[in-house]
């Protein structure tokens, strides 16, 4: 699989550093907040595409990661510290508990299995967020104050947020490209090319898997923990099956199985909405879902995947989604 | 907990599950004969409900709009199986999947486009109204309407699958294409007409739903929701335990209504859960 | 991947074209339209429901908002700018700061649901923006969270369903059954209605709370029929679809004809969705402050113009739009049309007191509206469905003192 250039990686991040000069001059203040979201949710793609584009497992409830750990940061920031890091921390850690324990139960035999499982637990959540009075029951939990991250340096100016978002990203995105290129992410490959002859090979391939969901899991706190901030709000619609359904559907636009896709992905779909909701309102569902159902049709390595066959003339389709 | 409650409860419970039965029949044909799992299935009972009520509307009569409907959502079905479904055989499940979310995508927001937001609800006809007197409890004409067209339909399918010609052919079919189209029968044809099948049932599922509670543009979601946990817990891939989910829920709901309100929520998804952790194959196993 | 078959039509060098030529044509586009607004302009933004059930809600109290401007002196200087919030919070804050951020609005229309609006209020609140809400009835936005950014015109929990209580004591009877969608609001209206109801000497001979999406109520008819003593009425918060199916199967188990009426707070059976009920909704009553059947003066000139520039009968949404319009016309003209003056503004509607087509309309300390409370009945005219009103029980703010439903209001301590 060839990975994307060293060119391309320092290009994008040298526009995304440059990006927040235009504002107010070239363009709205309001993008950087966009792309600041756009980052947010790229954390969270990239999280479910470690376990879905590399061992094949798609997970139709990754929103209550995201859920999870937005709540577990507003309930810290609002009622323990207004410091963003012990809120982080634990959002991480206890989204990484979750998926441990879910992935106990759900990881066994057929994939289809795996999707029902996990809609179920995310809908549990849901029901659960939207009647305990704890966490503010329908009405979530407001008001929250903003997070610092620094001795005098909060959250709140959006352009201190847009590079934070972006630091996290960089850092999430580093450990992902260590953990695919390590023996460990070989497994991973391993599994999704074939998992019977993996095992064979004697690998556990059940835990393997089950530990990716875990660091799957904690991507998801992470991006859920800065969503919190950046809304000043936690809601039980975080958990809603649509959160999830839009997770896969930008990881496949993007392309799955690597690394790069989710982040395209990340930025497809939500300056898409964004986008549709301005000038198509009544339309936009329609527009995405058939963007969606296309590229299951014809490019199921999503953008990646076309990128890949453009610059390789007419060379047959990659190596990822499923075999 | 005196005997003439416990009694409705169990009426009502049944009749919840006959309504469940047909919501989910679609459901269970199209994944329990071929294989596909069709998340577009709430959008196509959707669909149909609306067509019906406008059916209703433009004819007054409510057998038009019970034999049009889903023969005209049966084409559509021929039509999604045909260009989108189609090329997906023999790949992966999961890609149907993902390509039914995102049909069922465009499927919910085309009846926002044509029937706008509104809601409605298709009026019955006079003799489905009113209620009969079943040894004290109050028993609406129409849900026993419901639950012996449901009973019906159960068994013309379990009798289509398990006993005719066709049914072993789709079913063989599904395992080894290549033979059974060594045997000169067209099975893309038969695999199109039995999704057909499936997208009518919706439809007509969706139009009697559409006659018991409100038509609006959400509903599709919970449909949907409503045919996957059936299908779940009573087997997948098996019809027989479709039947069987479909009571199952319904007594669950009607009695957790009655002695255990607060519950209901949570008990349907733990439901699900822990059959799928313990016997994914469903209470009644696949076949 | 093995894939049968090949790629028909488009070849991938055309989607990837046409896809890098969109998303650039948006960057590029993007800031063109981001107008600086010009000083005379007024722009109003509003973050309303026009997906899923509530759309129609939302498309009607956009109508209303508009037809208000139509009918001011600022008509030709304001601008439009609407948002679909999907009935999702977060995406209602998202929202919200894209109009103020990007759009540069100067008021908005918020959020049509109680969640969401506590959510923006909170948002809004320390960004120092104004919002005005049509509906958006969160009992909390009219005591602890009360904003001096945020104004609701009316409808909250509260105020319709206390106010019943004297007529149904005297209406109808002594016992009552209630019943409502198992979440905050529906409690809410419940409680609202039985602490005093049994404080005047009622009872409540049975309760339920259904999830919300309920489709089957059969279970629950079961309880309402074996009910001891028979309620002379049902009282409670069902709303929407789930309503609908409510009263529909209400008719299907004969229980129309000869149970107790059916009434809810907050406008259960309004106009716009009366058709959908067909005849399940004859004889049932609700507690609302408004009908577009209220016999007054400026309801008549109300009718006429919204019918006049929208070609059908103004509905209750309808109406609630055009009084968070005529809200934030009247306060233009407190400060002489310049739209930047936020605080003056706020001044200005805070002190608001007027004659609307809902009757006589104050605003009380804690932002709330002084609206007059009816009771409607639905009722038969000329082979059509109308709401006949039975009752007028005065007129309510909604409490904001430490005993309060939502609690203590800061704003109206001084």
């Amino acid at each position: 699989m060839r990975s994307t250039s060293l060119t391309a990686h320092v290009v994008v991040i040298l526009v995304l550093l440059l990006l927040p000069l235009g504002a107010d001059h070239l363009f709205s203040g309001f993008y950087i907040s966009l792309m600041a979201r756009v980052f947010i949710y790229a954390i969270m793609i990239l999280g479910f595409d470690l376990l879905a584009g590399y061992t094949g497992m798609i997970s139709y409830g990754h929103a209550m990661f995201f859920g999870t750990g937005a709540y577990v940061t507003a309930m810290l920031l609002k009622h323990v510290t207004a410091w963003f890091w012990p809120s982080l921390l634990a959002s991480v850690v206890g989204c990484g508990l979750l998926a441990y324990v879910v992935g106990y139960l759900s990881i066994r035999t057929r994939e289809v299995y795996f999707v029902f499982l996990t809609f179920a637990f995310a809908q549990f959540f849901f029901v659960a967020a939207n009647s305990w009075e704890f966490v503010g029951a329908a009405n979530g939990l407001a008001g929250i104050p903003k997070p610092i991250v620094l001795p005098g340096l909060d959250l709140s100016n959006s352009t201190v947020f847009y590079y934070f978002c972006l630091i996290v990203l960089a850092a999430a995105y580093g450990l992902a490209r260590l953990f695919v290129r390590s023996p460990f992410g070989r497994i991973l490959v391993g599994i999704r090319e074939n998992e019977e002859r993996t095992q064979f090979l004697g690998y556990d391939t059940h835990g393997a898997i089950r530990r990716v969901f875990v660091i799957s899991g904690m991507y998801g706190g992470a991006a859920g923990a800065l969503m919190a901030s950046m809304n000043s709000f936690a809601s039980p619609v975080l958990y809603h099956p649509a959160v999830s359904g839009e997770i896969i559907i930008a990881a496949l636009i993007g392309g799955m199985g690597t690394l790069v896709g989710p982040v395209l992905g990340a930025g497809v779909i939500i300056l898409l909405t964004d986008l549709l909701s301005s000038w198509l309102a009544e339309a936009w569902m329609m527009i995405v879902g058939a963007l969606f159902a296309f590229c299951v049709l014809f490019t199921p390595d999503g953008l990646m995947g076309l990128i890949r066959r453009f610059r390789s003339g007419r060379a047959a389709p990659g190596g990822s989604g499923h075999a | 907990m005196d005997l003439s409650t416990f009694l409705a409860s169990l009426l009502y419970g049944v009749t919840i599950g006959s309504a469940l039965i047909l919501i989910s029949s679609g459901l269970s044909l199209t994944f329990g004969v071929m294989g596909v799992l069709n998340f577009a299935h709430g959008g196509l009972c959707m669909l149909g409900a609306y067509l019906g009520y406008s059916l209703m509307a433009w004819t007054g009569s409510f057998w038009l709009a019970m034999i049009a409907a889903p023969l005209i959502i049966a084409v559509v079905g021929v039509l999604m199986e045909s260009f989108t479904i189609r090329p997906l055989y023999g790949l992966n499940p999961l890609y149907q999947l993902l390509l039914t979310v995102g049909l069922s995508m465009v499927l919910a927001n085309a009846v926002l486009l044509i029937w706008g937001p509104d809601q409605f609800s298709i009026e019955l006809p006079e003799y489905f109204q009113g209620y009969v007197n079943l040894a004290g409890i109050y028993y609406p004409r129409f849900r026993l309407f419901v639950l012996l067209f449901s009973t019906l339909i159960s068994v013309l399918l379990w009798y289509g699958i398990a006993k005719t010609r066709w049914g072993i052919v789709i079913r063989a079919g599904i395992h080894d294409i290549e033979t059974v189209s060594a045997f000169g029968i067209n099975i893309h044809r038969v695999f199109t007409a039995v999704f057909a099948v499936g997208a009518g049932l919706a439809a007509l599922a969706g139009v009697i739903i559409g006659a018991m509670r409100a038509i609006n543009p959400e509903m599709d979601l919970e449909l949907l929701t409503s045919a996957l946990i059936v299908v779940v817990i009573g087997g997948l891939g098996s019809f027989k335990g479709a039947v069987i989910g479909s009571l199952v829920l319904g007594l669950l709901e009607a009695f957790g209504v009655q002695y255990f309100p607060g519950l209901a929520k949570f008990t349907v998804w733990g439901a699900m859960i822990l059959v799928l952790i313990f016997r994914p194959e469903g209470l009644v196993g696949a076949e | 991947m093995s894939k049968k078959g090949t790629t028909k039509g488009l070849t991938r060098r055309d989607f990837l074209k046409t896809t890098t030529a969109t998303l650039a044509g948006a960057a590029v586009s993007g800031p063109f339209f981001h107008a600086r607004a010009a000083s005379q302009e007024i722009r109003i933004g509003l973050t309303l429901s026009y997906s899923g059930v509530y759309a129609m809600v939302g498309k009607a109290v956009e109508s209303g908002v508009r037809l208000a401007f139509a009918m001011s002196p600022y008509k030709d200087r304001v601008k439009f700018f609407t948002e679909d919030t999907q009935v999702k919070p977060n995406v209602a804050i998202e929202k919200a700061q894209k109009l103020f951020e990007k759009e540069n609005i100067h008021m908005l229309c918020g959020p049509v649901a109680g969640h969401e609006s506590l959510a923006v209020s909170e948002t809004l609140k320390s960004q120092k923006r104004l919002m005005l809400l049509a509906y958006g009835a969160n009992i909390k936005l009219c005591g602890e969270h009360c904003s001096r950014y945020t104004f609701l015109c009316g409808h909250t929990p509260w105020n319709q369903s206390a106010p019943a209580v004297d007529w149904f004591l005297k209406d109808l009877g002594q016992n009552v059954f209630t019943i409502g969608m198992d979440y905050s609001t529906g409690h809410e209206v419940v409680r609202y209605f039985a602490e005093p109801f049994q404080k005047k000497g009622g009872k409540v001979v049975g309760e339920f709370f259904s999830p919300i999406g309920t489709s089957e109520f059969a279970p629950y008819l079961a309880k309402i029929k074996a009910a001891d003593p028979k309620p002379d009425g049902l009282f409670g918060f069902v709303s929407g679809k789930d309503l609908i199916t409510f009263a529909k199967q209400y008719r299907e188990f004969g229980l129309q004809k000869d149970g107790p009426p059916i009434i809810v707070g907050l406008g259960g059976f309004a106009a716009g969705l009366l058709p959908a009920f067909g005849e399940s909704a004859l004889g049932h009553y609700h507690v609302f402050h408004y009908s577009p059947w209220l016999n007054n003066p400026e309801n008549k000139v109300f009718q006429e113009a919204f019918q006049k520039m929208f070609k059908q009968l103004g509905d209750e949404s309808c109406l609630l739009g055009y009084e968070v319009g005529t809200m934030m016309v009247k306060g233009l003209d407190a400060v002489g049309g310049k739209a930047e003056d936020t605080e003056g503004i706020i001044n200005a509607v805070e002190k608001l007191d007027y004659q609307s087509p809902r009757g006589h309309v104050s605003m009380d300390p804690n932002h709330v509206a002084r609206v007059p409370i009816y009771v409607f009945q639905v009722q038969k005219q000329d082979g059509k469905m109308t709401l006949k009103m039975v009752a007028d029980t005065g007129r309510f703010g909604t409490p904001y003192g430490p005993d309060g439903p939502g609690g203590a209001c800061k704003l109206a301590a001084s």
